[in-house]
């Protein structure tokens, strides 16, 4: 099997991501001769990590101190995985190879504040988030050889600046145009059943989410379905999506096993690549 | 006989001065949205412009004196990108090296420039790292040439905008520079759920 469907985890290693997990994703891309990504990964990738980036871009250009900012990001961050937040939050105060570092202090007297350690690591890590956002955005039709399943009820908006923030524009789907997705998904109810009933009995509140929206999908398949209905389906539809003769490409293989079990397809991550 | 249907290319139809020693070739001025048929005069060499740049911006210490600042730091700069280039080229790689590590430290105070726009503070900011992330190895012609040409790009047009700048950056990638700081993955760690 040549062919791989991407998934929104790899698209994000790719476009936003840095070291390992990007080289990862990038040398799992290479394995295949055909690799495919569906728009629907666009649209969760705009209103997923590049989102984020775009927060905390306008963080640091509002507050114009990267210490301030530091402290937005900590509390935004009080994830379960707290300890690898304090680890990140301590490198990023450490920030050691900041070019602030290394510029002389007697330059304030020259330029002013914004020759200030704070306002340099300020902007230097401003500008990098923003190149990531731009460059991202540039780059997204780029990371696979095709793009597939357009949705007519989606439109690729780039990011823009406005008043010194970047704004992302409308995410959501078009509600005058009928929902794209759904009308594919309902194409195959006996799938969407067997995926649903695959993980109905999980305890992930994400996966009872999924497994609701797909029950109204062949149950009630005339009840149109909202935005963040469509959201919710996230993994489903990249296995249901995902071609006969294709592997789904993903690094979150936890979530998208048991859909892909349940219609006979298969998951591969990057790290099964690294020799 | 052509067809109706035949779609012609006017390239086909229009002829190219040509100068097979690299010398002055006629060249036209393409720009995003803009497109002009105003022939330029190549330098004889491509990394040096033209009209020296002062000339542009006769008056930059008066209206803005970053850019007085930044234009001079950007010609001692280019000087010693060429410097290395040359050097590298004799295969004198100590002075080659050098020459990069002088203009390495000029690129914090020309950081401080950055009111001058995002789009040369993103450029100032993509060199520091790039050349920093090669952790003393020395930079390879190819990676020095792609330097020399950004760094060019801003010395021409240190407005230069945000987008602009994005493309020059996303040739790093081609030459293997990595531009982002070694603590922007634990930003992007945090950011990417």
């Amino acid at each position: 099997m040549n062919k791989a469907i991407v998934d929104t985890t790899i698209l994000t290693d790719v476009l936003l991501n840095s070291g390992e997990a990007r080289s990862n994703a990038n040398n799992a891309l290479k394995q295949y001769s055909q690799t495919l990504l569906p728009v629907y990964a666009i649209k969760e990738f705009k209103s997923g990590p590049l989102k984020n980036f775009v927060w905390m871009h306008n963080k640091f250009a509002l507050l114009g101190s990267y210490e301030k900012a530091l402290d937005a990001l900590q509390r935004m961050s009080r994830t379960p995985k707290r300890y690898t937040t304090s680890t990140a939050i301590q490198a990023l105060k450490e920030a050691a190879g900041s070019i602030a570092k290394v510029t002389a202090g007697n330059l304030v007297d020259k330029y002013g504040e914004g020759a200030t350690y704070d306002r340099i690591q300020c902007d230097e890590l401003r500008l990098q988030i923003k190149i990531a956002i731009i460059k991202a955005w540039k780059k997204r039709r780029k990371v696979t050889t095709d793009i597939v399943c357009p949705l007519t009820c989606y439109k690729e908006i780039a990011p823009f600046e406005q008043r010194g923030l970047i704004e992302l524009g409308l995410s959501e789907c078009d509600k005058s145009n009928k929902c794209a997705m759904a009308t594919l998904l309902m194409t195959k109810p006996d799938d969407l059943r067997l995926m649903r009933d695959a993980i109905v009995q999980s305890d992930k509140p994400e996966n009872k989410r999924r497994a609701k929206i797909l029950r109204q999908l062949y149950r009630t398949p005339k009840v149109p379905i909202e935005n963040k209905d469509c959201r919710k389906l996230g993994d489903a539809i990249f296995v249901f999506i995902a071609p006969d003769d294709a592997v789904i490409l993903t690094t979150n293989a936890v979530d998208h096993i048991p859909l892909a079990k349940a219609i006979g397809k298969q998951v591969v991550t990057p790290s099964e690549f690294i020799h | 006989m052509l067809k109706l249907a035949d779609v012609l290319d006017i390239n086909d139809y229009i002829s190219y001065p040509t100068d097979s020693t690299g010398g002055d070739v006629l060249k036209e001025i393409e720009k995003s949205g803009f497109r002009s048929t105003t022939p330029i005069m190549a330098s004889s060499s491509a990394d040096e412009p033209s009209i020296p740049i002062r000339e542009l911006y006769p008056l930059a210490s008066e209206i803005k004196p970053e850019l007085s600042t930044a234009l001079h730091l950007l010609e001692e700069g280019i000087e010693d990108i060429n410097i290395s280039i040359k050097m590298l080229m004799e295969n004198d790689l100590i002075s080659s090296d050098d020459a990069i590590q002088r203009f390495q430290a000029l690129l914090p105070e020309l950081f401080c420039c950055r009111n001058l726009g995002d789009g040369f503070g993103a450029i100032v900011n993509a060199i520091f790292h790039s050349l920093k992330n090669l952790n003393g190895i020395p930079a390879s012609l190819e990676q020095l040439k792609v330097i020399q040409k950004i760094t060019n790009r801003i010395l021409t047009e240190p407005f230069i905008s945000f987008e602009e700048a994005v493309d020059e950056i996303i040739l790093f990638d081609t030459v293997e520079l990595i531009s982002e700081s070694d603590h922007f993955k634990y930003v992007a760690d945090l950011l990417i759920e």
